[in-house]
């Protein structure tokens, strides 16, 4: 009797045994081949470099001196804020209101009631201002860095100096009645949305210097804001006549033409 | 079998939690909490890039700068990513050459960087041209906004040395920064 399966074992072992030279030469070939073509390669990627290095060589000692900065042809790197969007994607839930890039600082609730606004002046002495109460919560300046954040003391940073301290500002001010620091909180103030601040700093601004274009543009646009749209045009009016000022002029023209609202 | 479920559900909750919070936080401009807390989860969150880049603009914002060298190296998939690695690695490098600069009176003035609109990078270009070696506190102007300028100088924040950058407007103190 036959014994196929020991047959069929030879037979297979017979046939390797005669393609195994076709294998080994097919190989050597591809081999060589490749090997070929990388060392072709490498050549020509080591000419490439020599003569970008002679081309380098020659330009430096063209040049005796480092060339000067020119701003002209800085490039300039922008970040990318795509990503904030990719992250509400994944883990914020679509709401409308959050949709807008990250606030620079929380914006302060502007529809809180506002004091009420004294009468506009009949000349330049400005009444007095009414004291400005404490700044609401959401508007005070947070601190860029704060000391402790966690439990977890290997992580806390001390380096954390950084800050706008807007209390400080009006601290000083009141200490030294700089014109220019009322101006700069009366700003602050109008820049976050809290034109009721922004009304009585640029007040004591212009009690301190009247002579201030910007406070008094700051003065009215803060009254505008404020709903006193006449008290405004009248303020504007009056420090035109004295002052011929072209920036309150166009103010007073936007109000008028309702441009600025 | 449910356990493994169960832990990649919690591990998910808790991954998704942790950017929630991360996004909260720099949303209501606690930087340096986001700096913080994302740094703390920075390993978890090493290949989620826009995890990275808020972890990376917090701490900018909180001026903590050195922080931003772990960040640079995390984001390299995505042009996004690519480009605010790049913003970040410039704003490093100025503070490193800055800091050459002030303490060891390096000479940086032949240095052709890029720039950015960030404050390091707009006080870095008025050094390099101005280094103005012999004053401590080095007075610059921006030459786009006269009525802003900067004050450059060394200082020891925490037992390191640092370099610090005061903006003034009119002449006014408005922000202090340690970096």
């Amino acid at each position: 009797m036959l014994d196929i399966k020991r047959l069929e074992r030879r037979w297979l072992k017979y046939k390797i045994k005669s393609f195994l030279p076709h294998f080994i030469a097919l190989f050597a070939v591809l081999s060589l081949l490749i090997g070929i073509s990388l060392w072709f390669n490498t050549e020509k990627s080591a000419d490439h470099n020599r003569t970008d290095t002679e081309k380098n060589i020659v330009s430096l000692t063209k040049v005796p001196l480092p060339t000067p900065i020119s701003d002209h042809n800085k490039t300039v790197l922008e970040p990318s804020m795509e990503f904030v969007q990719t992250f509400q994607d994944q883990y914020v839930a679509p709401e409308p209101e959050s949709k807008t890039p990250p606030a620079e600082v929380p914006v302060p609730a502007v529809n809180k009631p506002v004091r009420p606004v004294p009468v506009p002046p009949k000349t330049l002495h400005m009444p007095e201002y009414t004291p400005p109460p404490e700044a609401p919560a959401g508007l005070k300046a947070v601190p860029a860095v704060s000391r402790t954040v966690t439990n977890d003391k290997s992580l806390s940073i001390n380096r954390n100096e950084s800050k706008l301290d807007i209390e400080d500002l009006q601290r000083r001010f009141k200490e030294t009645s700089n014109a220019n620091l009322g101006l700069f909180i009366a700003r602050y103030y109008y820049d976050h949305g809290d034109f009721n601040e922004a009304y009585n700093y640029a007040l004591k601004t212009n009690n301190v210097n009247n002579r201030i274009d910007e406070s008094w543009i700051l003065f009215s646009k803060s009254l505008v804001k404020l709903g006193k749209t006449d008290q405004a045009k009248k303020t504007l009016q009056l420090y035109i006549s004295q002052s011929n000022s072209d920036a309150a002029r166009g103010l007073l023209d936007a109000i008028e033409k309702g441009n600025f609202k | 079998m449910r356990s493994p479920l169960v832990l990649l559900l919690i591990s998910c909750t808790l991954w998704a939690d942790t950017g929630q919070n991360l996004f909260d936080m720099y949303q209501k401009g606690m930087y340096a909490q986001a700096c913080d807390y994302g740094y703390r989860f920075f390993a978890r969150n090493e290949h989620n890039e826009p995890f990275v880049s808020l972890v990376g603009f917090s701490c900018l914002k909180a001026d903590h700068i050195d922080r931003l060298s772990p960040v640079m190296s995390a984001l390299a998939q995505t042009p996004d990513a690519r480009a605010n690695s790049a913003y970040f690695a410039l704003i490093v490098m100025q503070k490193k050459l800055l800091m050459q600069g002030l303490y060891d009176h390096k000479p940086i003035g032949n240095l052709q960087f890029p720039t950015s609109g960030h404050l390091l990078s707009r006080v870095f270009d008025l050094y390099v041209k101005n280094p103005k070696q012999n004053d401590p506190i080095k007075e610059y102007q921006d030459p786009a906004n006269p009525r802003q300028s900067y004050k450059l100088y060394t200082t020891h924040s925490g037992g390191r040395k640092s370099i610090a950058i005061d903006e003034y407007y009119d002449k006014i103190l408005t922000l202090h920064h340690v970096y």
